[in-house]
């Protein structure tokens, strides 16, 4: 009843909505020309119109089109406006090598296309390329004349590193290509842009190495991206919304990145990117649940470190999830599991404390993501701020008026601690230890263990275009297992995970022999 | 959708109906630490009489300890009349003592140990003692400097058994299992107080002998420390070996490892149960000027020991044999598994052979070691 409402008033909307120039004669002369596009493009006066001619006895009358603000003036001026106004043309050429003539011998811009369509014209206006209009001629000019302002290249600060290059994608889709292009100079490499958003026509690159990605995934990733309808993409996290499977679930199974490192890693090994234009982030799929435990500096440093801190990542992940709900149940249902001393310790400092046990760990682990999302969004120097009033007047005043216990504070604390190890997986962490300490609350160790399952049947039902998330987790694959709980130095990878690589797999020739 | 909403409210009231099953607060509870369990003659009550340790203070705690005793008809009746005098419910499995008392355990000790045996509550592994001369309450009762808990302070006592050997550790597992097997007798560790002016602190020194469930002799510290070495339950200790070779000094030996081996063997059709002990030691201490890691000197140091320690063994056995004719040392236990056909025969007269069966005792020493010195201190040249 309500879907069908709801696509009713989509369908009215669309077609109120729906901008439709296809039906628009372009027109001969100049006029008509300017005249249609100045209709389109009424009231928007950031739009240049400059009328110019040509030299010499038959010279041609012409006017080109742009956004002030979206191309690069001295580009335009020298490729465009002083090599038209000052070429001189003795004999008038036919219309059809007009266009050619203007190509081939005027315009010295990098990338020219020849174009009638309106739909299209009129976005290239609006991306910053120069229309350049010849009278009496139906096909325009399209010049490529984009130039504004970017952000420099910075490092990302959502994934700083010791050992590892400092660059980080920035919201251009033409820089952060370069990012990756110059890294992997292979013809491989595919490039495959299109375009989302009704209103935004954002600029979308599908990015993958031919021959190593898998077909499947691609095609299956190009279907996904042709059923977005939305007015505007602003961030891949739209995208991600809308295509990611498992849409329920509080873990990712698309990847996303700051990193250019990390994507060019992640495409030879088989994966596919997605870049989108307007954010530095860049989605990269399939994604499976050990990668959040892989950082890209581990393949950097040396293996033994890089293995020490892989596995401390994954009990870390334990810990974030259960010691509070392992101590909630220790206190509060069996107490005869913990030796003598911990029992008089924790007895001594909940003396007085007028919350049960659960409560104050729910309270507790309230506060520390109230503390947590206090530090995110406020400007660095107040952030420091927090953290230290969230640490002395909550932790220490707290403990002295005995209003929470020293041990639950410990208990948050580290569990807190822990989840920072694992940044990507905190929003997962903080839903899932809140669920299991319930379960404790109820049950004890026997709920949590219930908690514990219910996460695994999870994790392992789900995928991520077509491949496990949980796959290899227990491979007894050797092969398979040297890029998991640990990091095999590199001259021990022969071959590309297996489970989403499925051509051409080896990586490196096995040179023992 | 109707299925959609009946799944939901199962799972709602599923969780919610429950209620919190078994769930207590840490400090609501009324930790027990010891236990001990009396009989008032003049009546035949138990009088069972616990030790309440509650931890005060957030960041220097101190333990306080209360102790608190009831009558009752039986051990049960008491343990629950104790919330009478508690006003909570107490909480067991840290118990760590259990303490019998003498008048309980000449009597026999089942009835007192039923309940602690009985109840999911208490532990298998809590200590068992046995007061001797004074009522098992006095133990707990008394006063302790080192440790706020009484029972704390003689639970570490029995930590560290291996190095004094004065006492057996027994725990109830280990207890009840020597009760109800027909090869070996039951022995308790011996606890009683000592009054130092107005202190009154608690020992535990030397063995209680039970026949069945009866108390009926006793080991003292020293006799104790030769009987764990033939039980096997010494792994090190030390021993003095005094007068050696008539030169009136004394050594004292440390000793790191120590095997035992009980072996019941038919020799010419009678039946003999060699009991072989290995010892590695080192000098640990010498009161003269006599140098023993000299080879010959060493020969007679090891000589006197083999000699010292073998007669300390034969007189345990020989009391055990003799005066209480009781089975301390599992001998029969022995007999069952390296002969099975022979003790299916004697069996049921086991209590009465066990006095009359010839043992066979082999001592090797073996001195290796003098700690940090090689030489005794001398004086000046």
């Amino acid at each position: 009843m309500f879907k069908f409402v709801k696509n009713l008033i989509i369908d009215e909307k669309k077609r109120e909505n729906n901008n439709n120039y296809e039906n628009i004669e372009i027109g001969n002369s100049l006029e008509d020309k300017i005249s249609m596009l100045k209709k389109i493009l009424t009231g928007d006066d950031g739009i240049v119109y400059r009328r110019l001619q040509t030299k010499g006895p038959n010279s041609i009358k012409c006017s080109i089109i742009f956004v002030d603000s979206l191309v690069d003036t001295r580009k335009m001026n020298e490729s465009v406006l002083r090599a038209v106004m000052e070429t001189s043309i003795e004999n008038k050429p036919t219309n059809r090598s007009t266009l050619d003539y203007f190509i081939e011998k005027i315009v010295s811009a990098g990338e020219i296309t020849k174009s009638k369509d309106v739909d299209y014209i009129i976005g290239s206006i609006l991306y910053g390329d120069t229309i350049l209009m010849i009278d009496g001629i139906k096909e325009v000019l399209v010049i490529d004349t984009k130039g504004w302002k970017t952000r420099a290249i910075c490092e990302p600060l959502s994934e700083s590193n010791v050992r590892g290059p400092r660059e980080g994608f920035t919201e251009s889709i033409r820089v952060n290509i370069s990012l990756i292009r110059r890294r992997i100079r292979s013809p491989k490499l595919k490039f495959n842009f299109r375009e989302l958003g009704r209103e935004t026509k954002t600029k979308v690159c599908l990015c993958y190495m031919n021959g190593i990605a898998d077909k499947k995934i691609v095609k299956e990733l190009i279907t996904r991206l042709e059923k977005i309808d939305i007015d505007g993409i602003l961030e891949t996290g739209y995208i991600e919304e809308m295509i990611k499977d498992a849409p329920y679930s509080p873990f990712k199974t698309i990847g996303s990145t700051e990193r250019p490192d990390v994507v060019c890693g992640r495409l030879l090994e088989g994966r596919v990117a997605l870049i989108c234009d307007g954010t530095p982030f860049v989605l990269t799929l399939p994604f499976i649940f050990i990668e959040y435990f892989q950082a890209n500096e581990d393949y950097y440093k040396n293996y033994i470190y890089a293995s020490a801190s892989r596995l401390l990542r994954i009990t870390s992940f334990f810990l974030a999830t259960s010691i509070p709900a392992i101590y909630v149940s220790l206190v509060t249902f069996h107490q005869e599991m913990m030796p003598t001393e911990l029992v008089m310790s924790i007895s001594a400092a909940q003396q007085g404390v007028p919350l049960p046990t659960v409560v104050e760990a729910l309270v507790m682990l309230l506060v520390f993501d109230i503390i947590r999302e206090a530090g995110i969004r406020l400007p660095a120097p107040i952030g420091q701020t927090v953290s230290i009033v969230g640490a002395l007047v909550l932790g220490q005043a707290a403990v002295d008026a005995k209003v929470i216990s020293a041990p639950i504070v410990i208990v948050t604390a580290f569990t807190g601690i822990s989840s920072f190890l694992l940044p990507k997986m905190l929003d997962a962490l903080s839903i899932i230890r809140v669920v299991f300490v319930i379960l404790a609350s109820f049950l004890g160790l026997y709920g949590y263990i219930f908690g514990v399952m219910a996460l695994s049947i999870h994790l392992i039902s789900i995928r991520s275009f077509g491949v496990s998330y949980m796959s290899n987790i227990a491979s007894l694959n050797g092969q398979e297992e040297k890029d998991m709980f640990i990091r095999a130095p590199w001259w021990k990878m022969y071959f590309r995970p297996r489970a989403i690589v499925k051509e051409d797999i080896v990586r490196k020739e096995d040179d023992s022999e | 959708m109707m299925k959609k909403i009946i799944l939901l409210i199962t799972i709602i009231l599923s969780i919610l109906l429950t209620g919190c099953w078994n769930y207590r607060e840490l400090k609501e509870l009324s930790i027990v630490t010891g236990m001990a369990i009396d009989k008032n003659k003049e009546n035949g009550k138990y009088i069972v009489t616990v030790e309440i340790t509650t931890p005060k203070g957030q960041k220097d705690i101190n333990m306080i300890s209360d102790v608190i005793s009831i009558e009752g008809d039986t051990v049960f009746d008491a343990v629950r009349l104790l919330i009478l005098k508690n006003g909570k419910r107490l909480y067991w499995p840290h118990a760590k003592i259990l303490i019998i008392s003498e008048d309980i355990a000449k009597e026999g000790i089942f009835p007192a140990l039923d309940f602690v045996n009985r109840d999911a509550e208490v532990r298998a592994d809590i200590r068992i003692l046995m007061s001797k001369d004074c009522n098992a309450r006095n133990i707990l009762q008394g006063k302790e400097k080192i440790h706020d808990s009484i029972s704390f302070h003689m639970n570490d006592m029995m930590d560290a058994k291996d190095a004094v050997q004065y006492f057996r550790d027994a725990r109830l597992w280990s207890f009840l299992n020597e009760i109800s097997s027909k090869g070996i007798a039951p022995t308790l560790p011996k606890t009683f107080v000592i009054e130092s002016g107005d202190e009154v602190v608690p020992e535990i020194n030397g063995t209680a002998i039970f026949r069945e469930d009866k108390y009926i002799g006793e080991l003292d510290g020293l006799e104790t420390k030769s009987f764990l070495i033939i039980i096997g339950e010494a792994k090190e200790g030390i021993y003095v070996i005094k007068d050696i070779g008539g030169s009136g000094e004394s050594v004292t030996l440390e000793s790191f490892g120590i095997k035992s081996k009980i072996k019941p063997e038919m020799v010419n059709g009678q039946l003999i149960v060699k009991i072989k002990v290995e010892m590695d030691a080192s000098i640990g201490e010498i009161t003269g000027i006599i140098d023993f890691m000299d080879d010959g000197k060493r020969k007679m140091l090891e000589e006197a020991s083999r000699e010292q320690i073998k007669k300390r063994l034969e007189d345990v056995i020989k009391k055990a044999q003799q005066e209480y004719d009781s089975d301390i040392f599992g001998f029969g236990n022995e007999i069952k598994y390296n002969m099975p056909n022979m003790w299916k025969e004697i069996e049921s007269e086991w209590d009465d052979k066990f006095k009359e069966i010839k043992t066979e005792v082999d001592v090797s020493i073996q001195i290796k070691r003098s700690a940090l010195l090689s030489k005794p201190i001398k004086k000046g040249d």
